[in-house]
């Protein structure tokens, strides 16, 4: 008889993501073009925090902190945003396949850092305004999105992603004529499109930060009223839910956190979609257990995703939501499957 | 704090008027059942009556007040209602499922209570749930998952309960079953309850009133043996209803028309 799993299951699921995200973390400041012993990794952290002594070099250490660390934690900032913006918009449009990208953030945000880079970014390197001009393709595409979609009101949410189909598209088309036009910068348009870390720093830290904590501190507060939409606009009505401001709420949070990560580190496919299904398969589809757990599971998986992505071909990286993809993509398939077991 | 009362309603759908210039006051602390052919306007009248519908002129009146000026949440502390078919969630449990009853009672951002909690357990032992209780509500049967429904509803712990065809695809056992329990609801705690139904019999032996609706009109109102026996019924349906007494309740039987 198939049951909703019981809180220890939970607590054990989340105990071991925090394992991974840890031990992720460790050792992603251990590999590198610098090998660094995992023991001496572990010293340092450790002497940070006041016990024993490190045995790093001055130039491991800045390696450590100013390199590899400010990348870590922006990876776990980019993660856990996506997964949980991904996992928040499957429940507001109770649709499995929606990701963070579904109202036209990725399209709008190409076509803003395409502008920069093409129109504004001579001929080499990627501009430093890169970031904001993405942010605010992203943020108009949305609002373009909402706007042709009915705001919300009275429409079918079909309505509002048949809408974001249709901007995503003609963001995409824009971006696409920009970007041919333009050979000199093509390829950095593609490196920028592909999604990396590899600019990360603690500004860029302190810059993404505060938009990822109040945006999915809205997501993870709004699983309440998640679980309550699952039972479809009419119903969560007649409940007493204030169906349109929630929806709204919800949608501007995770679209504002998504295009604040997609500024930052380009466009990083399947996390949204990967690891909320992965995150339901564990502990059941009750949004109050998915959304912080797959805030903590989006943290780890970006983090573990871009060590690989770091060190597979190192010295060079390959672009992250290539790898990203590729691991996405068959864990995909392996959830299907097993879904479609557990329901017949 | 249980009345209802609808004045000259018009509800469009589409260029159509599905409701046209709908009067009815129910019985406060009684049933009503709404009957009428498919397609005579029941739905769009009983979802208009708790604003699930805009209207096109007219208003509707909850314990005094107009439902469409209220908040979703004043409005689902005030009335309750289940659609035809109701949307079941995969993977919810049964006690979190009825559980959100009491969302209009907790609010949206905070946990439940043990005031809610405690209404919650007090409705499904009622409704004899308690032990389906962590069990997956989309893998109950017809009969349990419909119990569950109206559970969800009782736990919002309202005086008017509206429902639109609350036996669709139940065993006649099972009809019975919910019709039984509406109607201990309606003798014992004097909820108001208004409900579509299909089933003149079921309608005769259970609601207090009936209300016919035919053409988006209001036909005939009254009480539910009268209404049965007036010819205007049959017109409706454009059937011959005899009505029969077994036992002293009273069975419809239809009869082609030649």
């Amino acid at each position: 008889m198939p049951q909703p799993p019981h809180r220890r299951r939970v607590v054990v699921v989340t105990s071991l993501i925090v394992v991974v995200l840890v031990t992720a973390m460790v050792t992603g400041l251990s590999l590198g073009p610098m090998n660094i012993p995992f023991g001496d990794i572990v010293g340092n952290v450790l002497s940070h925090l006041g016990l024993g002594h490190s045995v790093v070099s001055p130039t491991q250490s800045l390696v450590i902190w100013q390199i590899r660390a400010p990348r870590i934690v922006l990876g776990s900032l980019v993660g856990a945003m996506l997964a949980t913006a991904g996992a928040t918009y499957q429940g507001v449009f109770r649709n499995p396949l929606a990701d963070p990208y579904l109202l036209g953030v990725a399209a709008g945000a190409g076509l803003g850092a395409t502008i920069a880079i093409v129109d504004l970014g001579g001929t080499t390197g990627i501009p430093t305004w890169t970031p904001w001009l993405a942010f605010a393709g992203a943020m108009l595409a949305v609002a373009t999105t909402w706007t042709i979609g009915g705001r919300g009101r009275f429409a079918s949410s079909t309505t509002l992603i048949l809408a974001g189909v249709a901007v995503a598209a003609l963001c995409t088309s824009a971006q696409t004529y920009l970007q041919q036009s333009s050979t000199v910068s093509i390829a950095r348009v593609y490196i920028w499109l592909l999604g990396s870390l590899s600019g990360a720093s603690w500004s860029r830290v302190t810059l993404l930060l505060p938009y990822v904590i109040v945006c999915a501190g809205v997501c993870v507060a709004s699983a309440r009223a998640l679980d309550v939409l699952s039972v479809g606009d009419v119903e969560a009505r007649a409940l007493g839910l204030p169906v349109t401001q929630v929806r709204f709420v919800v949608i501007v949070a995770s679209s504002f956190g998504t295009a604040a990560v997609v500024s930052v580190a380009g466009l990083i496919g399947f996390v949204g979609i990967i690891v909320p299904h992965m995150v339901r398969l564990a502990v059941g589809t009750s949004y109050r257990r998915v959304l912080p757990i797959s805030l903590i599971g989006g943290a780890a998986f970006l983090v573990v995703a871009d060590t690989v992505a770091r060190v597979v071909m190192s010295p060079s990286e390959l672009p992250l939501g290539v790898v990203t993809a590729l691991v996405g993509a068959p864990v995909f398939v392996i959830i299907l499957n097993s879904r479609r077991r557990s329901v017949s | 704090m249980n009345r209802v009362s609808v004045e000259h309603l018009t509800v469009l759908g589409g260029p159509q008027e599905v409701v046209r210039d709908v009067t009815v006051a129910f019985r406060p602390g009684r049933w009503t059942a709404i009957v009428g052919p498919n397609g005579a306007g029941k739905t769009s009248l009983v979802e208009s009556m708790v604003a699930l519908r805009r209207v096109a002129s007219g208003s509707v009146s909850v314990a005094g007040k107009d439902v469409h000026s209220l908040r979703e949440r004043e409005r689902a502390r005030l009335v309750a209602f289940i659609p035809q078919n109701p949307v079941v969630p995969v993977g919810m449990s049964v006690v979190d499922y009825v559980g959100l009853g009491r969302t209009a009672h907790h609010g949206i951002l905070q946990a439940m209570a043990m005031a809610d909690t405690r209404a919650v357990e007090e409705v499904m032992k009622r409704l004899n749930l308690t032990n389906l209780a962590q069990r997956d509500v989309a893998t109950l049967s017809g009969g349990e998952c419909q119990r569950a429904v109206i559970a969800r509803a009782l736990a919002q712990a309202t005086q008017i309960l509206v429902l639109d065809e609350p036996t669709t695809g139940l065993d006649v056992r099972h009809q019975f079953e919910i019709m039984q329990m509406l109607r201990r609801e309606v003798d014992e705690c004097e909820v108001t309850v208004i409900s579509t139904l299909h089933d003149l019999s079921l309608a005769g032996q259970y609601a207090d009133e009936m209300v016919v609706i035919h053409d988006a009109r209001v036909v005939l109102h009254g009480p539910t043996s009268e209404v049965l026996r007036s010819p205007e019924l049959g017109d409706c349906y454009d059937m011959d209803l005899r009505v029969v007494e077994v036992d002293g309740r009273d069975v419809v039987v239809p009869i082609q028309r030649v």
